[in-house]
């Protein structure tokens, strides 16, 4: 009981400093992270449950979430200020531009795909 | 029907020569040789051939002289040629003078050639197959050698010239040489390097060019040998397959390959190094089928006795099932030397194929060669009769014979039997051997029926374990597979047939009438019209596509998926957006975010109605614009952030 009490405790103390230590900007992103995560998942118990028939829309949906998944991580990688050091060079609004265009080119390409 | 076999005297067993040949041995032994009847074909080939040219002249004489003739129309008529001939070239000279020098009682001499022929010797540069025909020249008009011509310069021209005819043309020249020449020795050295040479098929050993080089070259080297007196580097097995080799052309009808054949047969069946022999049976003409035993003949190439002092042993016999016997009989000699005789019957009492291995030893040191395990083949054959032939007319369930008729191998029977749908034909009839009248099976007996149509279906008759033959005609059962419901009369006929049997039956029994039940089924479609009639048009079909999933289903997983952005949307709020850096960058930023969601309008008709190329027609001025913006408004935000 008491390990399981610890266990929230825990958590507890994780959502707070989580709360209480991360700039909004990153809770936005976050935020956009988990939308996109939960619809690849939907998406892929669709695929469990139906089936992958037409296979080119499931795949460019799917790989859609994934490459979205992704780009989300290099912008909030790129724009935490924990991380400035490391990523000097790039400034958030150069971070945010680089996201833009990689979405403008990947949705091209999936669109393409998805037939 | 024609019964072409009727009955024949019975005879005790017949020995039927099936095949004779040596079939293998552990030595290879020569595998022909040639004999009498050969040595008169070929003494016909050179007798008839017209003299046309110094070359014919040359080989006719040549070759008579080496089956040992003396034809005097032959050798006047090679005369009379010689003295009109124009001879002129080394070659000329080598033809006209090897021809005179082989026939007899010619009063052309061609003595006063020699100075010419010298000459030519000095004259120039002459080759190894020049040198060959001049040096022979000079010894055919009985001249000796010139100093000019020694043993090294032959040596040097085996180093120059590439072409194997060489070394034959050299050996032959190292013959002419007196036997205790220096340097002969060398040459002799030289017979290892060119049988190295020599290429191999199958049971034949012989040099790139055929039979002209092959028989030049083994003649070269044995008349070195016999002048130098030391044996050539040749093993009994390599002679044999150069022997075997020129045998192959012993069927020739051209003059120049009798003559190559007969100059090295000759040389290969008497020389004192080693001579090849063949074991074979020597009666093919005489196959009688109540021969009883066999005639063998021990000979050298030529067809000759090898000499007194062989002995042949039969060493086995190994009959049709497998079984050898051992024997080591030492078989005597007839009175010419040459033939051996087995009785067959003493050894093979049953019908069946036989083989028998022979050995020959030679006395020690005689040239001729042993040889070991030739095994040569004999077939004993037997006659049949058909015995105790009934045909039965059979009612199936219950098994009573309807109808009985007695056969008489090899007449018709006395009336047509009929057989219907509920019946069986049945014949039983044994095989019996003519001569000690015992049962015996055979590979091939069959009941053949014809339709008056022509129609022919085959059956098997089967031996019972009495080892009586069977042949039962279920009338129902066969009446489709076989017979097509055709009712009507056939003719039947017992076909007989063995590899051992001497005497083939097909008997022609009869008439049988059968009755079938069903109505024959008609082809329906013509064969030739079902062949070249066009056939039906192959229309292009596309895959069906899958099955979709109830639509209530695809909209529910849309609805899910919509569910998260509803969420983010409730998130954003929650967490509060800052939109307030929007005015910051004054129009830039309302022309990006209009231009954003274009390109993104834009990929939506290009999914619905677009294709890729009008979708990037669209798509370059509108980014262009939204880049241009977008980097206008990021720009003055961080500007206005490091403030």
């Amino acid at each position: 009981m008491a390990a399981e009490g610890g266990f929230f405790s825990v958590l507890g103390d994780l959502f707070r400093s989580y709360s209480d230590d991360t700039p909004r900007k990153l809770k936005l992103i976050d935020a956009y992270l988990s939308y996109i995560l939960v619809t690849g998942v939907i998406q892929f118990i669709y695929c469990c449950l139906v089936g992958t028939f037409p296979f080119n829309s499931f795949l460019s949906g799917f790989i859609s979430t994934v490459a979205s998944f992704i780009l989300g991580v290099c912008l909030r990688i790129q724009t935490n200020p924990q991380n400035r050091a490391e990523f000097n060079s790039i400034t958030p609004e150069r971070a945010f531009g680089d996201f833009v265009f990689a979405h403008a080119v990947l949705h091209l390409v999936v669109i393409n795909f998805i037939g | 029907m024609e019964s072409f076999l009727t009955s024949r005297a019975g005879f005790i067993f017949g020995f039927l020569l099936l095949f004779s040949s040596s079939l293998t041995t552990a030595t290879p032994s020569l595998q022909d040789v040639i004999g009498s009847r050969d040595q008169e074909r070929l003494k016909g080939l050179f007798e008839f051939k017209s003299l046309d040219n110094l070359a014919s002249a040359y080989y006719v004489s040549r070759g008579v002289a080496l089956l040992g003739g003396d034809n005097n129309k032959v050798f006047s008529n090679v005369c009379s040629y010689l003295k009109k001939a124009n001879i002129e070239t080394p070659l000329d000279y080598f033809y006209a003078s090897s021809a005179l020098a082989a026939i007899k009682g010619c009063d052309f001499s061609m003595k006063s050639s020699e100075k010419s022929l010298v000459g030519m010797l000095s004259s120039g540069e002459r080759n190894s197959s020049e040198l060959y025909w001049i040096a022979t020249s000079l010894v055919n008009i009985g001249s000796s050698l010139p100093k000019s011509l020694t043993v090294s310069s032959l040596t040097d021209l085996v180093d120059k010239e590439e072409a194997l005819a060489r070394y034959g043309h050299v050996f032959m020249i190292g013959s002419l040489f007196p036997p205790k020449t220096e340097g002969l020795s060398s040459l002799t050295d030289l017979i290892e390097d060119v049988v190295a040479q020599a290429d191999e098929a199958g049971s034949t050993l012989y040099f790139e060019g055929g039979l002209a080089i092959t028989s030049d070259i083994v003649t070269g080297v044995f008349n070195l040998a016999l002048k130098t007196g030391t044996a050539p580097a040749l093993s009994l097995d390599q002679v044999t397959q150069f022997g075997n080799y020129l045998l192959s052309s012993k069927d020739t009808s051209c003059v120049c390959d009798a003559f190559h054949l007969l100059q090295a047969a000759s040389v290969l069946s008497n020389n004192k190094f080693v001579v090849p022999a063949s074991l074979l049976r020597s009666d093919y003409d005489n196959i009688n089928p109540q021969e009883s035993s066999m005639s063998l003949s021990l000979s050298n190439m030529m067809g000759g006795a090898v000499g007194g002092q062989s002995t042949v042993i039969l060493k086995s016999i190994k009959d049709s099932s497998g079984k050898t016997t051992n024997l080591d009989k030492k078989l005597t000699p007839q009175a010419n030397g040459l033939e051996y005789t087995v009785s067959l019957s003493d050894y093979a009492s049953q019908a069946g194929h036989y083989v028998l291995t022979f050995n020959s030893e030679m006395k020690e040191k005689s040239p001729v060669a042993s040889l070991t395990d030739v095994q040569v083949g004999f077939t004993v054959s037997f006659s049949v009769s058909v015995e105790s032939a009934v045909l039965d007319v059979v009612e199936k369930e219950q098994n009573i014979v309807l109808k009985s008729i007695n056969l008489n191998y090899p007449s018709l029977a006395s009336e047509v039997p009929v057989a219907d749908h509920s019946a069986k034909l049945k014949m039983t009839f044994d095989l019996v051997n003519k001569a000690d009248k015992t049962k015996v099976t055979l590979h091939q007996v069959f009941v053949r029926l014809v339709s008056d149509k022509g129609e022919e279906i085959f059956f098997v008759a089967t031996p019972t374990d009495s080892r009586s033959y069977v042949f039962e005609l279920d009338v129902a059962k066969t009446a489709k597979d076989s017979f097509n419901h055709q009712s009507g009369t056939y003719s039947m006929t017992l076909v007989v047939g063995g590899a051992t049997l001497q005497n083939p039956v097909s008997w022609d029994i009869g008439k049988v009438t059968l009755k079938f039940s069903g109505t024959p089924k008609v082809p329906t479609t013509d064969e030739h019209e079902y062949r070249y009639k066009a056939r039906p048009e192959i229309h292009h079909k596309f895959q069906d596509p899958e099955k979709l999933p109830p639509s209530i289903v695809s909209l529910t997983f849309s609805g899910l998926v919509l569910l998260p952005l509803a969420v983010l949307m409730l998130l954003w709020l929650i967490l509060g957006v800052n939109l307030s850096n929007i005015t910051v960058s004054g129009p830039w930023g309302l022309i990006f975010h209009i231009g954003l969601i274009s390109i993104f309008v834009l990929y939506y008709l290009f999914w619905t109605q677009l294709n890729m190329f009008q979708t990037l027609k669209f798509l370059v001025p509108v980014g262009g614009v939204t880049v241009v913006a977008g980097n206008q408004m990021l720009r003055k935000i961080a500007k206005s952030k490091s403030l």
